[in-house]
């Protein structure tokens, strides 16, 4: 299952981003696979999606591709191991959703994330130190 | 998370089914919910395939943005220049 990050899925939604035929591209290439998301996600994506349309384009995306919700992204559980893992990575200043992805990766091994932000490749890792498994290769 | 009632037929025997389930305190809401988990499991890839290109192509020509609508001044895919746009807006809404 491939867990989906802000970056891809604002660029697929909006054709004048910079990396809207990349993400075309990539997901072309998934095409066959099954999608997941967490809340952060949405609500980044939403920040940088702030218009009618983009939103909707945003909803329909999220449907058509049968982008699943992660179960058990809200509980106590998981928001104090997103704590601790925003806390070990302070000095980079991660976000919100960067913590959620890495710890969601590390409760369930057979996530991949599909992302542009490099720092999953150069710096960010699973709660045991492991490598974050990239669904596309990093640029 | 939000969600939705479905209603669904059961015959007389998946209804005794259900009934015993209840009455061992099996929520059949739950088993509805686990037994669709599974099945979307065990779909085949090929089952999934999309047609990504009629998606994308679709979601354009459903919801078109309006015209001069201006491009986003800043580049989602720069982590510095996207915290520093949400900070901003956030900044907006408080005044």
């Amino acid at each position: 299952m491939i867990l989906i990050d802000t970056g891809p899925l604002v660029a697929l939604c909006d054709a004048r981003d910079s990396k809207h035929k990349t993400a075309a591209g990539h997901l072309q290439k998934l095409a066959n696979a099954e999608f997941a998301i967490c809340d952060a996600i949405v609500g980044e994506a939403c920040f940088h999606l702030p218009r009618r349309t983009q939103r909707q384009r945003l909803q329909a995306a999220l449907d058509q591709l049968d982008v699943i919700g992660i179960p058990g992204a809200t509980d106590v559980g998981f928001r104090h191991d997103v704590f601790q893992w925003l806390l070990k990575y302070a000095d980079h200043e991660p976000d919100w959703a960067d913590a959620c992805i890495a710890v969601l990766c590390g409760s369930d091994r057979s996530l991949s994330v599909w992302t542009y932000d490099k720092e999953f490749h150069t710096t960010w890792r699973r709660p045991d130190g492991s490598r974050i498994p990239l669904a596309v290769p990093p640029r | 998370m939000g969600s939705r009632l479905i209603n669904v037929r059961l015959d007389e025997d998946r209804l005794r089914k259900a009934r015993r389930l209840r009455e061992r305190g099996v929520a059949v809401s739950d088993v509805v919910r686990e037994a669709i988990d599974e099945r979307f499991r065990q779909l085949e890839p090929l089952e999934r395939s999309r047609d990504v290109q009629a998606i994308m192509t679709g979601l354009f020509e459903r919801y078109p943005d309006p015209p001069n609508v201006p491009a986003r001044t800043y580049n989602v895919h720069d982590g510095k220049q996207a915290r520093a746009a949400i900070r901003r807006r956030l900044r907006r809404r408080r005044r």
